[in-house]
Formats: C-alpha cells, sequence, structure tokens
C-alpha cells in the first residue's frame, strides 16, 4: 500500500507487522503503549507455561570462547555488568533504564570475536563512518578508540540457544494463544483507521522478526516499553536459564552470548571469565562465578544507582 | 529552582547555551536546535505564550536548561567541535532505535535523550 505520492505510509509497515513507532501519531504511540501493556499482562497469566516452553528447549554446558568490550571506565573491571543497567535502554535481552515500572537486571554480553562486540557496543561496524569522520563508536558518544577488549571463556550450564530458531517453537505456542480483548482491538480500527483486524505473533517467523528486530530500542525509547527481546530475556531468568546465544543483528557472521549474573546462584557452575593475564585486574574480579556473581550483581547495582538513577 | 550551569559539576558552556550568570539562554537553544519556540513549546506541552521570558515557569526554565545541559556534554564529547555535535543531534541513531536525538526531543521525548546523553557522559569518565 502506497499514499498518493508513492510513499511508504505508516500504516503500510503496520500491515506488513513492521511498527516503525517515530512515524505514528502520539494517539497511535499511545495505543502501541497500552497494548505492550495489555499483551505483558497476558503473557503474565501464562507465566508457568511459558517457563515450561523456553526450559524445554534449554541446551546445557555449553563452552563458549569470544570477547567483551567494554567502555574505558571498566578498563579495570571488564566482566562488571554495570554497564547494561546505566545505558538506556539496556543491552536486547535486559532491562536497563527503560521507565521506573521496570525493574533492571543486568546482562554480561560476550562476542565470538572482536568485529562482533565492536558492533554490538557501539551499533556500528568498526570501519563504518558517517558524515564527515563521524565514527561509529562516536553515535554512542564514545571517543573513538575508548573502550577496553578483553578475551573471555564462558561456560553455561543451561542455554537458550537462539542461533537455532527452532528453539523458540514451544514460547510461540504459549504466546500464540494470546488475543488482542475486544476494547483493544476497537481501538486499534479507531486509531490507525483500519478495518484489518489487530493480530499478535502467531509464526516463529513474526517472532525471530521481533526478537531481532535491528531498532529494538524503539519501544522503551518511544513508549516506555521493553522491546519483545529484552521480555524474552526476562521469561528466560525466570525459566531457569542462565545465558542466551543469538545471532549478531549487527555482523552476520558473528554472534553473541548474554549471561544472567543473577542466575548464578551458590550451586551453579556457569561462569565467565577473563582468558588473558590481566594484572590491572584483581583477581577477584576476574571470574563471574558462583562465589563472585552476588558480589558482581551487587556492585552493578551500586553503580547504577550512583550514575544513573532509574 | 533554576537549574544553572554553575550548579552542575561540569563547567563546560562549549555552545554558549548559558550566560554568564550561568542561566540557561532560550533564543541560543533554540537556534541550536533549529527548532521554533511553537515547536519548542508543543515538546513540552504548553503553549508557546509560556515560554515568553516574562510568563516562563521555573519548571519551563529548567526543562530548557536540562536540555541545554546535555546538548553542552554533547560538544564536550567531540571536544568543542559544533559540525560534529550538530550532526549527532540531527542524525537517526540507532541508540534511539533510528530516530534522531532532535526527532526525539521535538516529540517531547527529550528526557530520554538527556538520559542517554548523561549515561554515556558518565562512562565516559
Amino acid at each position: 500500500m502506497k499514499s498518493k505520492k508513492g510513499k511508504r505510509t505508516a500504516e503500510k509497515f503496520l500491515h506488513d507487522g513492521i511498527v516503525m513507532l517515530e512515524k505514528l501519531t502520539e494517539a497511535q504511540r499511545s495505543f502501541h503503549s497500552d497494548y505492550q501493556t495489555y499483551l505483558a499482562k497476558e503473557r503474565e497469566k501464562l507465566l508457568p507455561e511459558i517457563q515450561q516452553s523456553l526450559w524445554r528447549v534449554r541446551t546445557e554446558n555449553i563452552n563458549f570462547e569470544g570477547g567483551r568490550i567494554v567502555e574505558s571506565i571498566f578498563a579495570g573491571d571488564p566482566l562488571n555488568p554495570a554497564g547494561s543497567i546505566i545505558k538506556p535502554p539496556g543491552g536486547r535481552f535486559n532491562f536497563g533504564p527503560i521507565s521506573s515500572f521496570f525493574t533492571r537486571f543486568p546482562g554480561l554480553y560476550c562476542a565470538s570475536n572482536y568485529e562482533t562486540a565492536f558492533a554490538e557496543k557501539f551499533q556500528r561496524r568498526s570501519n563504518e563512518s558517517e558524515g564527515d569522520a563521524f565514527s561509529g563508536s562516536e553515535f554512542s558518544l564514545c571517543e573513538p578508540g575508548s573502550f577496553s577488549y578483553n578475551r573471555v571463556g564462558v561456560f553455561m550450564e543451561t542455554v537458550l540457544d537462539l542461533r537455532d530458531s527452532e528453539k523458540l517453537v514451544p514460547f510461540c505456542e504459549v504466546i500464540g494463544k494470546i488475543h488482542p480483548s475486544r476494547e483493544i482491538g476497537g481501538n486499534w480500527k479507531k486509531r490507525f483507521k483500519t478495518k484489518k483486524p489487530l493480530t499478535t505473533i502467531k509464526s516463529v517467523d513474526q517472532l525471530v522478526s521481533s526478537i531481532f528486530q535491528s531498532d529494538y530500542q524503539q519501544w522503551p525509547t518511544w513508549i516506555d516499553q521493553p522491546s519483545n527481546s529484552q521480555w524474552l530475556g526476562l521469561y528466560a531468568i525466570k525459566a531457569g536459564i542462565d545465558a542466551i546465544i543469538f545471532p549478531s543483528c549487527r555482523n552476520e557472521s558473528g554472534y553473541n552470548v548474554v549471561v544472567f549474573p543473577e542466575r548464578i546462584g551458590k550451586q551453579s557452575k556457569t561462569y565467565v571469565k577473563l582468558l588473558d593475564e590481566t594484572p590491572t585486574v584483581p583477581k577477584d574480579r576476574r571470574i563471574v562465578d558462583s562465589r563472585s556473581a552476588p558480589g558482581f550483581v551487587s556492585n552493578s547495582f551500586e553503580m547504577a544507582n550512583a550514575l544513573q538513577p532509574n | 529552582m533554576n537549574l544553572s550551569i554553575n550548579q552542575i559539576t561540569e563547567p563546560s558552556n562549549t555552545l554558549g547555551l548559558f550566560d554568564s550568570s550561568g542561566h540557561v539562554d532560550l533564543e541560543k537553544t533554540i537556534n541550536f536546535l533549529e527548532i521554533s519556540k511553537t515547536a519548542l513549546a508543543s515538546a513540552f506541552g504548553i503553549s508557546p505564550d509560556k515560554l515568553r521570558l516574562d510568563r516562563m515557569t521555573d519548571v519551563v526554565r529548567e526543562k530548557i536548561a536540562q536540555i541545554a545541559y546535555a546538548l553542552e556534554l554533547v560538544a564536550v564529547s567531540f571536544k568543542g567541535n559544533l559540525n560534529k555535535t550538530k550532526f549527532w543531534i540531527n542524525t537517526p541513531n540507532p541508540n534511539f532505535g533510528g530516530a534522531s536525538p532532535r526527532s526525539l526531543i521535538i516529540r517531547g521525548r527529550y528526557n530520554k535523550v538527556i538520559s542517554f546523553i548523561e549515561a554515556a557522559h558518565r562512562l565516559s569518565k
């Protein structure tokens, strides 16, 4: 559907299942905010089933070697996950500062190689620039080269491996039971002036597109709601899963791991450790494991509260 | 309470958005953003009349000062490079889901821009 002038309209994107919040009116964004709240409440009713659906497809005991980029402020503490809850809106699979309605939880992000780590951290490849020598990292207001890269080794006891989209089939079946209420459906037709019914995610392809949306930040940015991927991170934790492996949206050949430090309890075998000799990093900060994880978590919240109150 | 640059930890006034007494300069701020008073008033959800200096409330003045302060922090990030600062403000940014900071400010989402800039600034120290 094109408008008379041939432009793609906001309605066209909606009919394609693509939501571009920036292109919508305030009233339409408000609809999406209400709709996301409704969907979250409906999922909450299905939480036991959601937990089971994710737990059933878990992979166990996975080793991973890769790297992690942090701002220079964390160069002496590169496994500190505080950055994920300080900078809005958080990472793809964790809640950062979104709004005071949503409790932050940290994610420790690592990538399969340097290029992927850079692309994920700064949302641009290292060799990409815009305008007059405007480098990738400058989008994030990080001075070019002002960061630290460390190689890491990760062992994950329980993992949701999203490199295989089939792993999302059971989850998709559960959330597929959710339907828009009559009221929500009516509001949709009114706000968007459309006769097409409002639909929810019904297929794995739709779910994958939504989870790996390159602009997932639009949801917390425009309507103060977590993205679907951030919700999935929360549900993974609630299901008892320690980490998610996921393909990179920024670097096709790479993939990433997010470990949830809050999941590393006393009995957990999951860990993230620095692989190289790092004399500038205190010994007790070179590994996040069952002994040190609580300290990493509490420290990250202390930093976040000091630097960026929610 | 008016938020003045002297009350904030960062003393930089690279863009000159604050006067010598530390009060935000509305005209310079909207000129830098290249937006009209009407657009700024709309972003704040007030009538343009409320941006007149003699009618401006402390709350509105503080909002403008927060935006101006955030813009100054961007300029600090770019070591005072005006072109880069303007480019950053006007360019669609993946950190905001593809929206430009300016677009967010105009649509009343300036708090998102301010939070991001402040966090980035603190993490760069």
